[in-house]
């Protein structure tokens, strides 16, 4: 027996020198953690937290949205849109030209660029990088379609030569399609994961761990760095959002979007908050508006029902707590095609809806729709708008990597989707033109011939907007697509760091600035 | 014993083959799905079949593979489609974050629930009644609650740990014990409900028996009878309970990783599989697979040692 407590006596003598140890190493290291408190603006270091990481770094690969902020600080883009206006500004090419017919751009680029590896920016670049794009298969090919030829006619000057004016070539100068890359690496392996860009951050391998954390130095020789205040620009990979949250109260990053019910929790006094109002449509897309396969869906009767039937306001405030703005078209708030009239076409009517649907003769026809990642917090409300006006609403479960061939496979009549903004000429042909992904069984009629026939010969933005506005009224009126809220977000940014824009720009290091 | 070892590792190399056959074909059915997501909203026919045939997926499902073997047995397990990044470097980097936490979290299960069980099991009583509740405890509280609760207090409030991330050990250790302090209490409290239960009830059976009874009348010590019969040979069937676990805290591994925003192989595997990304899916399954094989291994190796009735010869 008193061995037995000896050995105890022992064991727990072990034990709590170990907890000891621990808590000891522990406590000495929280003393030397390089955890930041939030107010790391003053070291000029910026940790952002995003969604998605980069797929590829590969100048012909490069993807929009959120993984822009780092192949977006990597490369320089033609073009860029400014903060809080969206406006198309200056950026690698100083000045950009149509001819008259849109058949040849012409852009002048800055001179006294270099890439981060010392060698000139010159067009001679921006013809290889431009030439690889539209030959090599990837997510940018298909923004070249439309060009016959690139020259580097002098050591500053790009000629873009066209088959037809592409309304959506130059907006997209500012993201991807606008990626200048170094030449002389661009056929190297190391391309797709570190590449040589003449940016205004160059990225740190060994202290980025891809997929979960990218670091990115300053470089001192930009030609713009003072658009960059920061030295150092961290970009997390956080999927969930409470990590998020968690890392952003913890100092750990700097900046970061917070849902919007865990937005009460936020300490006031140490984050400022900024609201975008609009980052994605969410909407019910209609895929067979001829009805040939769905006859239902022809009548432009049954797609007004439908509009008609969708609680835009209750599915903004119940499921997607008030962030965001309900909405009857797709057009970006933020753009020049949007119109705020046309928001009143389709209030919340189920009866007007169900007499809509009694009067076209197709009461209790049910619909087929892929049921995706995106859909599942949403469906119980659309499957019960449809049930509110008689139609049903079958939901087929479709794995993550498939949801995209559902959608294109001509085996659904509807689709539901939340699609990112691109530019207007972007969403008008991405919703609207006959080969638009939101169009898969090329719709068109007369009347959307005739306003595409507009948009894409006229040069001038400006002169091409009633047409946009047409097609976009039009499409409301015939109910193409039940469009339901624009969704939201909002930033939080600790002390020290502020927020540029309000949505309009693409995700780059530029809508951070110090306070 | 060299004959078995290399027995049982030739059956895992078959079980590897078959299984990731299985997959491949599985996989298969959805190469034209996968280039469709890589090249995004923009994608044409054109562009998808420039796409499909640039990957090599236009080609015989089995030359395919055979092409991945081939590959495989030159150490080469391909590149993400998505990223370029090389598979065999990322997944051997991801599977050292998550054996980072399991393996520390595995050894403070295993003393946590030895301790327990046996001080349960020979003391009884109130010993046995606070040793089942905190099994009990273990089990009811969730694991995600846990973690949360743990990051909000310790990381959030205290600013004692941190809230995310992991720092590789070669790094800085300070850094790196500080990064899975919270997920590896995390799964010892889960792992321990679990083994901690094991361990009293074949150390009651153990101490219920007759050798017992004859060594106590031989004036044995306690500790000794415990210690060095009874535990000995309760500790085969724990043993087997201990590869379990090991295999479940893989799967555990992938919520603790989303909470704590580690690299780890489980969310490594959840977001290749969410993307169909057919390499990276490949050398996770040879990975897993392998290391599955190579746990059970070890496990009748170690019950072999403990327990000679178990021994194969």
């Amino acid at each position: 027996m008193s061995s037995t407590a000896t050995r105890g006596r022992a064991l727990r003598s072990v034990a709590f020198l170990a907890a000891t140890a621990t808590a000891t190493a522990l406590a000495l290291t929280a003393c030397s953690s390089d955890a930041q408190e939030p107010t790391a603006a003053a070291a000029h270091n910026l940790a952002l937290a995003v969604v998605t990481p980069p797929n590829s770094l590969d100048p012909a690969q490069l993807a929009d949205g959120q993984q822009m902020f780092v192949w977006g600080s990597v490369f320089d883009t033609l073009l860029y849109k400014e903060n809080k206006t969206g406006e198309l500004k200056p950026n690698a090419a100083e000045s950009w030209e149509y001819n008259e017919d849109g058949t040849q751009l012409t852009l002048k680029l800055r001179k006294g660029m270099t890439f981060s590896n010392g060698r000139p920016v010159t067009a001679k670049a921006v013809e290889a990088t431009m030439r690889r794009t539209m030959t090599t298969p990837g997510v940018l090919k298909i923004k070249y379609s439309a060009v016959k030829s690139v020259t580097a006619v002098d050591d500053s000057t790009v000629l873009v030569e066209f088959t037809r004016f592409d309304p959506q070539f130059v907006p997209n100068l500012t993201l991807g399609a606008g990626a200048i890359g170094d030449p002389d690496t661009l056929a190297d392996k190391r391309t797709a994961t570190d590449p040589i860009g003449s940016g205004p951050y160059t990225l740190d391998t060994a202290a980025t761990v891809p997929g979960s954390k990218y670091v990115l130095k300053k470089r001192n020789d930009y030609w713009n760095a003072s658009a960059y205040p920061f030295t150092t620009l961290t970009v997390r990979v956080l999927q969930d959002p409470t990590a998020s949250f968690n890392a952003l109260q913890a100092g750990e990053i700097n900046a970061g979007t917070v849902q919007a019910q865990l937005l009460g929790r936020l300490d006031k006094n140490a984050f400022s908050t900024t609201r975008i109002e609009a980052q994605a449509v969410m909407y019910v897309d209609i895929l067979d508006r001829k009805g040939e396969k769905w006859p239902a869906l022809g009548d432009v009767r049954v797609r007004q029902a439908i509009n008609y039937a969708i609680d835009r306001e209750g599915i903004l405030k119940g499921l997607l707590q008030g962030n965001g703005k309900v909405t009857n078209q797709i057009f970006s708030p933020y753009g020049k095609v949007y119109d705020a009239s046309l928001d009143s076409t389709y209030p919340h009517d189920a009866a007007r809806g169900k007499e809509l649907v009694r009067e076209a003769g197709y009461a209790g026809t049910t619909f087929k729709i892929p049921s995706t990642f995106l859909s599942t917090s949403f469906e119980a409300s659309i499957s019960q708008a449809f049930k509110d006006i008689g139609l049903g609403l079958e939901w087929v479960s479709v794995p993550p990597q498939q949801a995209q061939t559902a959608h294109l496979s001509g085996d659904y009549p509807l689709s539901f989707q939340i699609t990112g903004f691109n530019s207007d000429p972007g969403d008008a042909n991405l919703h609207f033109g006959p080969d638009g992904f939101a169009n898969p069984r090329h719709y068109k009629d007369a009347t959307t011939d005739g306003l595409f026939g507009t948009i894409n010969t006229t040069v001038d933005f400006d002169k091409a907007l009633p047409a946009y506005k047409q097609l976009n009224e039009y499409a409301v009126k015939q109910a193409f697509e039940a469009p339901i809220v624009f969704t939201g977000g909002t930033w939080a940014t600790a002390k020290g760091i502020t927020m540029l824009d309000d949505g309009k720009a693409p995700s780059t290091a530029r809508l951070f600035g110090l306070a | 014993m060299l004959a078995y070892i290399s027995r049982r590792l030739a059956a895992g190399l078959v079980l590897a083959l078959l299984v990731t056959l299985i997959t491949f074909l599985m996989l298969s059915l959805s190469f034209q799905d996968v280039v469709r997501t890589i090249l995004g909203q923009s994608a044409t026919p054109e562009s998808v079949d420039a796409m499909t045939k640039q990957l090599g997926y236009d080609r015989p499902v089995l030359v395919q593979y055979g092409d991945w073997l081939l590959h495989l047995f030159r150490g080469d397990l391909g590149s993400s489609v998505y990223t370029s990044l090389p598979v065999a470097s990322s997944v051997l980097q991801r599977l050292g974050v998550t054996l980072s936490i399991i393996v520390p979290a595995l050894i403070i299960t295993v003393l946590l629930s030895t301790f327990l069980g046996v001080w349960a099991a020979s003391r009884g009583g109130i010993a046995d009644r606070v040793a089942q509740g905190l099994s009990l405890v273990g089990y009811i509280v969730p694991g995600l609650l846990l973690a949360i609760a743990l990051v909000y207090v310790l990381a959030v409030r205290a600013k004692l740990l941190p809230a995310t991330g992991y720092t590789p050990l070669a790094e800085n250790p300070g850094a790196w014990l500080r990064s899975i302090a919270i997920p590896v209490v995390v799964l010892v409290i889960g792992g321990v409900a679990n083994m901690a239960a094991q361990v009293r009830g074949r150390m009651i059976d153990e101490l219920r028996r007759d050798y017992v009874r004859t060594l106590r009348t031989r004036g044995i010590s306690t500790t000794s009878i415990v210690v060095r019969h009874a535990l000995r040979n309760a500790a085969s069937p724990a043993l087997t309970v201990l590869s379990l676990e090991f295999i479940q805290m893989f799967g555990s591994a992938l919520i603790i990783e989303n909470v704590f925003a580690l690299p780890g192989y489980g969310s490594y595997a959840f977001n290749a599989s969410l993307q169909g990304d057919i390499p990276v899916i490949m050398g996770i399954t040879i990975f897993g697979v392998l290391l599955v094989t190579v746990v059970n291994l070890g496990t009748d190796l170690a019950n072999g040692w403990l327990n000679p009735k178990a021994r194969v010869h």
